[in-house]
C-alpha cells in the first residue's frame, strides 16, 4: 500500500473510531451494545465488533458483560477494566502487563480529578484493601480533604507531574509520585506509584541518629570533665537515637561493691525513681557480677518470665513499676576494670530491637572508655598535685633542656612568683654555670640518672648552692623528658 | 675467676627504648644483652642466663605470654627474675593473665624513670 493510501486509510480508520465512540458516550450511562452501534452507525456487526475489540486493545472503550451480552462503555479507567477482564479475554500485552503490576512491589493508584480511586494493584490492596470507589485522601490518610501529597497540584493545573513523602493513617511512610494522564473520553485521571518507604525512611533516619550519636560520643568523651557530665549527655543522646522508655547508668564502687546511680532520663516524678532505686540496683549487680549483658522480660506477674535465669535476681520490679516490660543491663567495662552499669527499662508493649541491644553495647563500651579516661586524668591530677604540694622543688624539662613544668617549691627556691617566668627558659639559665648545666644533661641522656651538687642563681642574681638528682623519663618510643628534684644543700649532707 | 657482674636481658622491640634502656644498666656497671622481640630473648637465653629479663609486654610474634610460660617450663631459666616493663596498665595485664608467672617480680609502667627502673632492677637482685 502507497504512503499515500495508507494515510488515507488510517484517517478513514480513526473517523469511523470517532464515531463509534461519540454515540458509545450517546449512550450515556446505560452503555451501548453492539445491536445498538449496529444500528446508529450503519456498520455490519462483524465490522463493528472488529473495530470495538480494536478500541478496547487501545483503552478507549470497555465493556461489562450481562448474560452473554457485552456493552460497551467510554473507558475512564483503561487500566482498571483491563485487569478485570478474564485471562482468556486479554491480549498478549494486556496478560503481560496485568503480570507486571501484580508482581511489582510498587503500589499503582489510578484516581480521577475528583480524588476518587479508581484502580490499585495488589500490593495497594494487600496492604490496605480493596478501596475501589473511596475517596483517596480518605482511604488512605483518614483526612476530610487531601492535604496529603500534592495530588491538588495536577488537579488544579499547577503541575503535569509530583513527588511527596506522606504518612499515610497507620504510620507508613509513603513516597508517592503521581502522574497526569489523559481518558479517552477527554478527562483526567492521575496515575501514582506508590512505595512503602517507611523502613527505609527509618533506617536513614536511624544511621543519621546513629552517625550524630556515635560524633556526640566521641565530643562527650573529649570534652567532659566530670563521669557525671559524661553519663548524662551520653544517655540523653541514646535516648534520641534508641527512644528508651527510662535509662540509668549507674557507677561502681569495687571498694565496697556497690553502685550509685548516676544520671537518668526518663523518669516522670521522683517517686518513680524512688520506689526502684533498690530493684534496680539488683539488676545492674547481676550485670556486675556476671560481667556480661543481661536481659529481662517481665510478663504478667503470676506468668513472669526471665530470658535469662542465672543471675538469682529477684523476679520482679515492685508493685508500683509492673508496667516494665524489659529491662537490658549492659556492664560499663574497659580491660581490667568495672565502671558502672548501663540500665535501659522498656515499658508494656515496647522492647528493644537486636539492633537497638548491639548499639547499646557499642555506646556502653564507649561510656566505659570515657569513664576510664576521666579516671585517669583525675588520678594524674591528683599526682600533680601532690608534686604541687611537695616542699622540694620539681623541675621538668624537654630534650632541649627547656623546662616545661617547676612546682611552687622550685619558685620559692629560685625567688620567681610565677610559672610563666621560669616554663620555657633553658634549665641551665637557672645554675649559676652553665656549662655545669650541660654536663648535667649530657650525663642524664648518656647514663639516665645524675646526682650532685650545682650553684643555682635566684631571679635576684644572688647564687646559692643546691642538691639536685635528675633523671631521664623514657616513653614507648624512646626518651621524653628530663626530671630532677632539688634540695637545700647541706654542707657535709 | 666467675664473673660478678649482674646480666640483664632487655627485651624490647622499640630499637631506642631498647638502646637507651641498655646503655643506662651498662652505665650501672650491668652486662647486657638485647633482644628486640621475645624469640631472639628465647634464642639468647639457650646460650646465656641472665639474671633479669626486662620484658616488654606486647611484641609481635611469639607473645610475652608463650614466651614466660617457655621460661617457667625450663628448670634451667627457673632462677632468672623478670620485670614487666610496659605501656598496658597493671590490672589489665592482670586481667589478661599476663602477670601470672611467678617469676615475675615487679612491673614497670611506661613512661618511666630511668631512676625508677635501676631501682627496680637492683630490688630484684638484691631480693
Amino acid at each position: 500500500m502507497s504512503e499515500i493510501k495508507r494515510e488515507m486509510f488510517v484517517e478513514t480508520e480513526e473517523a469511523t473510531f470517532g464515531k463509534i465512540i461519540e454515540a458509545v458516550q450517546n449512550m450515556g450511562e446505560t452503555g451501548a451494545t453492539i445491536d445498538d452501534l449496529s444500528r446508529s452507525e450503519h456498520l455490519e456487526r462483524h465490522t463493528l465488533s472488529k473495530h470495538l475489540n480494536r478500541l478496547r486493545a487501545e483503552g478507549r472503550l470497555c465493556y461489562k458483560r450481562i448474560g452473554r451480552a457485552k456493552v460497551w462503555f467510554v473507558c475512564r479507567a483503561p487500566l482498571q477494566h483491563t485487569l478485570r477482564l478474564g485471562e482468556d479475554e486479554k491480549t498478549y500485552t494486556e496478560k503481560i502487563l496485568t503480570h507486571i503490576l501484580s508482581d511489582i512491589p510498587e503500589g499503582i493508584l489510578v484516581l480521577d480529578f475528583e480524588y476518587t480511586i479508581l484502580f490499585m494493584n495488589q500490593y495497594l490492596i494487600a496492604r490496605y484493601g480493596d478501596l475501589v470507589g473511596q475517596k483517596y485522601y480518605h482511604a488512605f490518610f483518614g483526612s476530610s480533604h487531601d492535604d496529603h501529597g500534592k495530588m491538588g497540584e495536577i488537579i488544579e493545573g499547577k503541575s503535569e507531574e509530583v513527588q511527596s513523602l506522606a504518612k499515610d493513617k497507620e504510620g507508613r511512610i509513603l513516597n508517592i509520585k503521581a502522574r497526569k494522564t489523559q481518558n479517552p473520553d477527554g478527562s483526567f485521571s492521575i496515575i501514582a506509584i506508590i512505595e512503602d518507604v517507611s523502613e527505609k525512611v527509618r533506617r536513614e533516619e536511624r544511621i543519621t541518629h546513629l552517625s550524630q550519636l556515635h560524633r556526640l560520643l566521641g565530643e562527650s568523651v573529649i570534652r567532659a570533665y566530670t563521669i557525671e557530665q559524661l553519663c548524662s549527655s551520653i544517655l540523653e543522646n541514646v535516648r534520641e537515637v534508641i527512644g528508651f522508655d527510662m535509662g540509668d547508668i549507674l557507677i561502681y564502687n569495687p571498694e565496697n561493691k556497690t553502685l550509685s546511680g548516676l544520671a537518668r532520663r526518663g523518669y516522670r516524678t521522683e517517686n518513680d525513681v524512688g520506689e526502684i532505686e533498690k530493684w534496680k540496683e539488683e539488676v545492674a549487680m547481676a550485670a556486675i557480677n556476671r560481667q556480661a549483658p543481661i536481659i529481662f522480660e517481665f510478663k504478667k506477674k503470676e506468668m513472669g518470665t526471665r530470658r535469662d535465669d542465672e543471675c538469682g535476681l529477684a523476679r520482679y520490679p515492685p508493685d508500683s513499676i509492673d508496667t516494665i516490660h524489659e529491662v537490658y543491663a549492659v556492664p560499663l567495662k574497659t580491660k581490667g576494670a568495672l565502671h558502672g552499669v548501663l540500665l535501659i527499662l522498656m515499658m508494656s508493649g515496647r522492647t528493644l530491637s537486636e539492633e537497638d541491644r548491639s548499639l547499646l553495647e557499642g555506646v556502653s563500651e564507649g561510656i566505659a572508655g570515657g569513664i576510664a579516661k576521666i579516671k585517669a586524668e583525675e588520678d594524674l591530677r591528683l599526682k600533680a598535685n601532690a608534686l604541687e604540694i611537695s616542699s622540694n622543688p620539681v623541675l621538668m624539662a624537654n630534650m632541649d633542656g627547656k623546662l616545661t613544668y617547676v612546682n611552687p617549691a622550685f619558685l620559692k627556691m629560685w625567688g620567681y612568683t610565677r610559672k610563666q617566668e621560669v616554663v620555657g627558659q633553658a634549665c641551665t639559665a637557672f645554675l649559676n654555670h652553665e656549662n655545669e648545666g650541660n654536663v648535667l644533661l649530657t650525663v642524664v641522656h648518656e647514663k639516665g640518672v645524675w646526682e650532685g651538687d650545682l650553684s643555682g642563681v635566684r631571679k635576684d642574681g644572688s647564687v646559692f648552692k643546691v642538691r639536685l638528682s635528675a633523671s631521664l623519663i623514657i616513653g614507648i618510643q624512646g626518651p621524653l623528658q628530663f626530671v630532677a628534684i632539688a634540695e637545700p644543700f647541706v654542707k657535709g649532707g | 675467676m666467675v664473673s660478678t657482674t649482674k646480666a640483664v636481658m632487655v627485651v624490647d622491640d622499640e630499637p631506642i627504648v631498647l638502646n637507651v634502656t641498655a646503655r643506662i644498666l651498662e652505665a650501672k656497671n650491668y652486662r647486657t644483652i638485647k633482644a628486640k622481640n621475645c624469640q631472639e630473648c628465647l634464642d639468647n637465653l639457650k646460650e646465656e642466663v641472665p639474671d633479669v629479663i626486662l620484658l616488654d609486654l606486647m611484641m609481635p610474634g611469639l607473645t610475652a605470654r608463650e614466651l614466660l610460660d617457655k621460661i617457667e617450663e625450663n628448670e634451667r631459666w627457673s632462677k632468672i627474675k623478670i620485670i614487666v616493663l610496659s605501656a598496658v596498665h597493671l590490672p589489665e595485664a592482670e586481667e589478661n593473665g599476663l602477670l601470672a608467672s611467678r617469676q615475675i617480680v615487679d612491673f614497670v609502667e611506661k613512661p618511666f624513670t630511668a631512676r625508677g627502673l635501676i631501682d627496680a632492677i637492683e630490688k630484684a637482685i638484691t631480693n
